[in-house]
């Protein structure tokens, strides 16, 4: 679809080289980017919720798009999406794959 | 008999009772939609049952207050049979719960539903060999085209009668498994009799860190020991060492029972694309927010005007030959003022708004706004989620009070709950549709519906400094579209509106008559002049104190009893642009409906209701003496 805005190729490439060692953050990644989830925030509840969603250490996931104004990440994970606030996507580390 | 049904939110579980027991559970295309337990009688294949719609749960110790109460209710209660409803497009995660089901001993039937969309996303699940693995029967459904009831009742029937073999218990990991049974040993020796299998009171002390018959400090002491050992080992709390444990064994048993083809190409992804989009997404909100308002007022003042001469024209021929100044004529005028205000003025933008409304919510729309909003509500200190009981409130106002049982904290619900119920709920749109809009023209009720947005935003922005916690942050399932089914909109639709016509209208007509008999004898004038100092204040009309108070039993109410206090149904001739625009803030604004205060009572408690009710009081003479100043000031 014309209208849309798509990433640019060499976004996606320097975020892939910077997160093939430590990873980096959820917020960080540019839509339509593969991952995997490498570890979720350090809290136990946001861990729950997350995990309850799909959201866990090692799964594969698609992110289909950010919200602008500091909204949230819509990720494609285990069949459903989830959105997951900006705050929250921060402290989830994540390898482009 | 009773029987419960179980399941992840947003699983049909609540279209399930619908079908089955007649529409009394409002249904949704949202996680979180059913937030309270709804029951119905049922009669099957010869034998009678209530049949309870719990709220959705990922988990039977959930963290949120709608989960609590499902986990309660399957604990506290006597429950005869568990239909688990799994969403079968997401299988895998959904199974996590269903073993926890298992745990609790009770018969259960697994239903899988929404096989149709499961199929569209390659899903293919071999039900005979899940029935095998789990132990218990599992049927195929589809909920929202009644299919596979048949099959799921002649299962609960059997299952029922004789209980299928317990089949094997499904491998956890060694060190896990050696700890869940050293405190089940425990419980055991404890001898505390419950109707709980203890392997599931020891995995729920592993899981919460409480259970009742570890109360003796040397039983206590032993059990924490194991636990400890077993987070140190695991390097994670004991409660998610169990969910990952669960996590594994549903991703085994879904591997065994799911074959995962090509997805079949479907039009929703490309339209969520745009619906989503960081541009596109606002455009498409906003043009479907005016659009939305254009249609109900288009369609309402269209029938309004239509009714309105109609009717007027029936009642002058039926009191033909009546002396306008009798008591008999009085009664009869008022009452057919309240029964033509039903049909009329209050039915004509109802009916257009309830069925919008039905539809958005069946779409799966809302939650896209609540991840388009989250990034606007974290700057009054919400987020996201709090989207959809504010969405609610458009609504009626008392399920957007319990929506907000779906966050996380109790500053959160406070803050959505008092910012829903200044949202105008159906009946205040009424009123601005059909007083300002019709009267004024469409361009000024939009400005009133914007400016309330705005007071919303300021309200949220100062409560937000006045407690300023951190909100934690949303994570929300955003569910797949559905194509909305008129039968289900028509008793969704059916639902709402029959308490509008088997409570408010007689209501309408009672009030309209009361009014008319003061109003006869001269006693309003008494109300009128205790109300003179506000309105007054707030610039209106002596004769419009009263409607205010009307106001408090059903905001309808104001709509008629104006008519009926100016004696006219043509405002604008008694009324300015001014007062109509200021009675209408007002009236959007000022203290919520009685069956309102209530529903925020019980949600929130009752100091906090009481602040509450001072703040919109407060708000609405501002809001209200505000507009009056613009407007002395433009003229």
């Amino acid at each position: 679809m014309g209208i849309l805005i798509e990433p640019l190729s060499w976004d996606l490439m320097a975020v892939k080289a910077a997160s093939r060692k430590a990873g980096t953050s959820l917020d960080r990644v540019p839509a339509h980017s593969e991952i995997e989830i490498l570890s979720l925030p350090n809290d136990a509840g946001q861990v729950r919720s997350l995990e309850q969603l799909g959201v866990r250490e090692e799964a594969l996931g698609r992110v289909r798009s950010t919200a602008p104004l500091g909204g949230p990440i819509l990720l494609e994970i285990g069949g459903s999406a989830v959105a997951i606030a900006r705050g929250v996507a921060k402290k989830i580390r994540v390898r482009v794959v | 008999m009773r029987i419960a049904l179980a399941g992840q939110p947003n699983c049909g579980k609540s279209t399930i009772l619908n079908y089955v027991a007649g529409y009394r559970s409002e249904t949704a295309n949202f996680p979180g939609s059913s937030v309270k337990v709804t029951t119905g009688n049922i009669r099957f294949n010869g034998m009678v049952a209530e049949l309870v719609d719990l709220p959705g749960t990922y988990t039977l110790s959930g963290s949120n207050r709608a989960e609590s109460i499902a986990g309660e209710y399957l604990l506290d209660h006597n429950i005869d049979l568990i239909i688990n409803v799994i969403d079968t497009s997401l299988l895998c995660r959904s199974l996590e719960l269903t073993l926890e089901l298992r745990e609790l001993g009770i018969p259960m039937v697994v239903c899988l539903n929404m096989a149709d969309d499961a199929a569209r996303k390659g899903i293919s699940v071999d039900s005979a060999m899940l029935s095998s693995v789990l132990g218990v029967p599992v049927v195929e459904t589809i909920a929202r085209r009644g299919e596979g009831f048949d099959r799921l009742f002649a299962a609960i029937k059997q299952t029922l009668r004789v209980p299928p073999p317990k089949s094997a218990a499904l491998a956890w990991s060694r060190d896990v498994d050696s700890v869940v049974e050293r405190v089940e040993q425990m419980i055991h020796a404890a001898a505390d009799h419950s109707h709980y299998p203890e392997r599931f009171r020891s995995i729920r002390y592993l899981e919460t860190g409480c259970c009742d018959s570890l109360r003796a400090p040397e039983i206590t002491a032993s059990a924490l020991k194991w636990k400890t050992a077993l987070e140190h080992k695991r390097g994670r709390p004991a409660d998610a060492i169990v969910m990952s444990e669960r996590h594994d064994i549903s991703l085994r048993v879904f591997e065994q029972v799911a074959t995962v083809g090509k997805p079949q190409s479907d039009m929703r992804n490309r339209l969520d694309a745009v619906v989503t989009h960081p541009v596109w997404g606002y455009v498409f909100l906003v043009a479907l927010l005016v659009g939305f308002f254009w249609i109900i007022f288009g369609i309402g003042s269209h029938l309004e005007e239509f009714l309105q001469a109609h009717l007027a024209g029936g009642f002058a021929a039926i009191s033909r030959g009546m002396d306008a100044h009798t008591l008999r004529f009085t009664l009869f005028k008022s009452a057919w003022d309240g029964l033509v205000g039903g049909a009329a003025i209050v039915l004509p933008y109802l009916v257009p708004f309830l069925f919008g409304l039905a539809v958005l919510e069946d779409i799966g729309y809302l939650p896209r706004v609540a991840y388009l909003m989250d990034g606007l509500l974290h700057r009054i200190g919400l987020h996201g989620t709090s989207m959809l009981p504010l969405i609610l409130g458009y609504g009626c106002s008392v399920p957007a009070c319990m929506a907000a049982r779906i966050l996380p904290s109790r500053r959160d619900r406070f803050i959505a709950t008092v910012l829903a119920i200044l949202i105008p709920c159906s009946a205040r749109s009424n009123v601005i549709f059909a007083l300002v809009a019709f009267y004024l023209g469409p361009w000024w009720a939009l400005a009133i519906f914007l400016l309330n947005i705005l007071v919303v935003i300021a309200s949220g922005w100062m409560m937000r400094m006045i407690w300023p916690e951190v909100s934690p942050g949303m994570v929300l399932e955003v569910p797949r579209y559905q194509w909305p089914l008129l039968s289900i909109l028509m008793r969704k639709v059916w639902l709402r509106l029959r308490e509008f016509i088997m409570l408010c209208w007689p209501m309408l007509i009672g009030g309209s008559v009361v009014l008319a008999l003061a109003n006869y004898y001269g006693w309003d004038h008494a109300i009128n002049t205790g109300l003179s100092p506000l309105t007054r204040l707030l610039g209106l009309p002596f004769a419009v104190g009263t409607t205010l108070i009307f106001g408090l039993l059903r905001k309808e109410l104001t709509l008629i009893m104006l008519a009926q206090a100016l004696g006219t149904t043509h405002v604008n001739q008694v009324m300015t642009t001014a007062q109509i625009v200021g009675y209408t803030l007002f009236i959007t604004f000022y203290m919520p409906c009685l069956s309102t205060v209530a529903a925020l009572a019980r949600e929130v408690g009752r100091r906090l209701t009481a602040y509450a009710m001072a703040y919109t009081f407060v708000l609405a003479v501002v809001v209200t003496v505000a507009a009056r100043m613009v407007a002395s000031v433009v003229r």
